[in-house]
């Protein structure tokens, strides 16, 4: 459960993020969809503590982000816009610091690591540093360690660029069952087809404005019979 | 030409500080600051030299000598700096792509290093011709050649050290790697600055015969050699050797780049993943702080850049400082002080008993080996933007990143006072007391001088860096910590050179310290609380 109440974010005289009040129910799938420059990593940002709203509240499962940051903190684990993190770490290292900064039982820790990276299939480089990893590789490796942490609330930002079906389907997998298992996940995107295939609820924003709040279905039966990619564009346009 | 100066000013605005920063004025003043100082530092040191030699009337040890620093000062610096432009940047691929002939883009990246190097050649030139003056030794005519000379042999070591890096680069593929490259030639260039210092060392400035060594540099290098015999016995002959030389050098360059350069540089960014076998290391019950230490510390020692700059180089200055103590003193030693007089001796004009003049050396290698390692300094510009982002989501208290911080500069700040100091007081044969008195100076000077470099690096680090290179040469930070070392220096030992209630100021310096040591918690609070706002 994430909430926003009235959350603003200048950088110098430019507006960000404009008084945006939303709501991401658990136990579901929110994308979170507008042009480049919209907001989206801003809003992300101040969602994960990274930057602090000049005015507004931000809720995370009701703890207040800015007034308890560490138990909010603890919801949560982000998955950045660029993996380019933790580069002369190995992947396994990088993984291990993650278990230990979200606090989880070196046991489990240990088994959930052995299990993702066979399945994410990157067995063979794991013990490189992220350095020597191609970019798919590297926002792998960012995801496992996110999914080592399991923690309430999942933000991902961007997070199919550079993988592989593969991978994306594994990811998409790993998000669907943290959803059933009524956790919030929460994702940025620009590939609309995922978003139609995966979301249980959309949030357009565009200028830093949210423009469309609700269900993919409510949007298209309002625009009959246009594509994905015109509802997208006058809805942006307007 | 003009295709090939404008990549140039392409790659020069690229190469340009990216100013982000909150004070980007405050930085500039900084940088030129910190240039002007390293300036004056060298240029004195070759004024010096010169006007020494000039004054004696051996103008011609003067001129080889002149020859001999721009060349070895060149040498070194553009053996690091050529590779780094040439092979390892990654805006190759980016010009590649652009409808520029292969030439235009050696010459462009040639003509960086040339824009680069020009104020290290402008410098020795302006030393030299400063030395000329007070010397009032030399003619108009000797000054121009001299300068101009200078000029040209200066981008003749360019050149020719950008010849043997190209063949060494297309003939063992064992240096395409960057890492290891920058580890293995910077070990070099560290060796043969330790080489050339203690070499300097031993000189004997009265004994003027020695300095005829520093023909020694020209012999290998054919244009250096030419031109100092040109400006020596000005003649059509040597004129000639000088042009041939110089064309050789160029020419040979140009040979090298046009065929053996693009192929290698094209490929140069493929990383050869090395095989080493999985370690499970089972489950591990290490405290979060402990696993952030070991990552700190895994991110010093990885980094080639950071291995080179905030490691090694603090290990250098305290093995110069020993070797350069042990040589000089011994030495002395068949001559005029006994080694074993000497503590006595020292102790002896500062009456200050031996308790609180080791805890005076116990403050100082804290104050100086901190400010030089630069680890603290540069803790939180090292960790770069992204890292600074994932440090503020995760749901670890600030403070204990902070902390883990002071606890590796600290560490390392101890391993370098103790290459320095253990060697030094068993040699000179210590007393307990004197063992007893440095710890106690030592450790809380250590740990506070390290919180004092952090809270300048969390005021305002550089984070937009490209390369680590750029997170640690392209910051100030460091240069604020010298100077808070200099000042508490200055404030501490001038009164008690002038033994101006000396081991008062011993007392006080220490108290300020351990009283320091107790502020530490609401500090790290502090920044942590500032960070959030970065
Ligand atoms: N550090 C910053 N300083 C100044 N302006 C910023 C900063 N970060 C973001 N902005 C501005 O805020 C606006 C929103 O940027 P943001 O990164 O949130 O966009 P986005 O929706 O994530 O875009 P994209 O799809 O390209 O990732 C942009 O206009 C950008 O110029
Ligand atoms: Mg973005």
């Amino acid at each position: 459960m994430i909430e926003l109440k009235n959350v603003t974010k200048r950088f110098g005289d430019k507006v960000a993020v404009q008084e945006m009040n939303l709501e991401i129910p658990s136990g579901s799938i929110t994308g979170f969809i507008g042009p480049n420059g919209a907001g989206k990593t801003t809003t992300i940002n101040m969602m994960t503590g990274v930057l602090r709203p000049d005015s507004g509240q931000i809720l995370l499962n009701g703890i207040d982000l800015e007034k308890n940051p560490l138990e909010a903190k603890k919801q949560f684990v982000v998955v950045p816009d660029s993996p380019d993190l933790f580069l002369r770490l190995t992947g396994r290292e990088y993984c291990e610091l993650m278990s230990k900064v979200y606090e989880v039982d070196p046991t489990v820790a240990q088994e959930r690591i052995q299990q993702l990276v066979e399945e994410f299939d990157l067995v063979s480089a794991f013990d490189d540093q992220i350095n020597s990893y191609s970019h798919g590789m590297r926002q792998k490796v960012i995801v496992i360690g996110a999914l080592v942490a399991q923690p309430d609330i999942w933000f991902l930002d961007e997070p199919m660029t550079g993988l592989d079906p593969n991978a994306s389907y594994l990811l998409k997998e790993r998000m669907r069952k943290q959803a059933q298992m009524g956790k919030t996940v929460f994702f940025s995107t620009h590939v609309l087809e995922v978003a139609e295939k995966l979301c249980d609820k959309i949030v357009l924003i565009n200028k830093g404005q949210i423009i469309y709040e609700g269900s993919l279905e409510e949007l298209k039966d309002r625009h009959e019979g246009l594509s994905l990619e015109e509802i997208f564009l006058q809805e942006i346009n307007k | 030409m003009n295709r090939t100066l404008l990549l140039f000013s392409m790659m020069k605005k690229n190469t340009r500080m990216l100013q982000q920063g909150k004070h980007p004025t405050l930085r500039k003043v900084g940088m030129i600051f910190l240039m002007i100082y390293v300036a004056a530092v060298y240029g004195g040191l070759a004024i010096m030299q010169f006007t020494t030699l000039l004054s004696a009337g051996l103008i011609e040890l003067a001129i080889s000598a002149a020859f001999a620093t721009l060349v070895v000062f060149v040498a070194f610096l553009v053996v690091m700096m050529i590779p780094t432009i040439f092979y390892f940047s990654n805006d190759l691929k980016v010009y590649l792509a652009m409808p520029f002939t292969p030439n235009q883009i050696i010459g462009a990246k040639t003509m960086i290093v040339a824009y680069g190097m020009t104020p290290v050649i402008a410098l020795v030139a302006a030393c030299f011709i400063i030395s000329g003056v007070i010397s009032n030794t030399l003619g108009i005519a000797q000054y121009i050649l001299m300068t101009l000379s200078l000029f040209a042999v200066g981008y003749a070591a360019i050149v020719a050290v950008g010849v043997i890096e190209i063949i060494l680069m297309r003939f063992m593929p064992f240096f395409r790697d960057k890492d290891r490259f920058m580890l293995i030639v910077g070990g070099v260039v560290s060796i043969g600055v330790v080489v050339l210092m203690l070499a300097i060392n031993r000189m004997d400035f009265d004994d003027m015969t020695q300095f005829s060594s520093l023909h020694i540099p020209l012999e290998f290098f054919p244009p250096a050699w030419a031109s100092y015999h040109l400006v020596v016995h000005p003649s059509l002959w040597n004129a000639l050797l000088v042009i041939v030389s110089f064309a050789i050098c160029f020419g040979l360059f140009w040979l090298c780049a046009k065929t053996l350069y693009l192929d290698i540089a094209q490929n140069a960014a493929i990383h050869v993943a090395k095989k080493k076998k999985a370690k499970t290391t089972g489950a591990s019950n290490a405290s979060t702080l402990s696993v952030l230490i070991k990552t700190e510390f895994k991110n010093l020692l990885r980094s080639p850049t950071y291995l080179m700059n905030n490691v090694l180089s603090g290990f250098l200055v305290p093995i110069i400082m020993m070797v350069s103590f042990y040589v000089s003193f011994t030495k002395a030693s068949d001559s005029a002080i006994n080694i074993s007089e000497l503590l006595p001796l020292v102790l002896d004009s500062i009456q200050i008993g031996e308790f609180w003049f080791a805890a005076l050396i116990g403050i100082c290698c804290a104050w100086v080996f901190t400010s030089f390692n630069m680890i603290a300094a540069t803790a939180i510009s090292r960790q770069g933007r992204n890292r600074l982002r994932w440090m503020l989501s995760a749901p670890t208290p600030l403070t204990m990143h902070l902390k883990a911080y002071v606890y590796v500069g600290t560490i390392f700040t101890l391993i370098n006072t103790a290459v320095f100091v253990v060697p030094l007081f068993i040699w000179l044969k210590v007393s307990w007391v004197m063992w007893l008195g440095l710890i106690v100076g030592f450790v809380p000077s250590v740990v506070f001088e390290n919180v004092l470099n952090l809270m300048v690096d969390c005021y305002h680090p550089s984070l937009d860096w490209m390369d680590e290179n750029e997170a640690i040469k392209k910051n100030t930070n460091s240069l604020i910590g010298m100077f808070f070392m200099a000042v508490q220096m200055v404030i501490v030992i001038v009164p008690i050179v002038l033994n101006i209630t000396p081991k008062m100021m011993v007392m006080i310096a220490l108290g300020v310290m351990v009283i320091g040591c107790f502020f530490i918690r609401p500090i790290l609070n502090h920044l942590s609380k500032r960070m959030m706002d970065m």
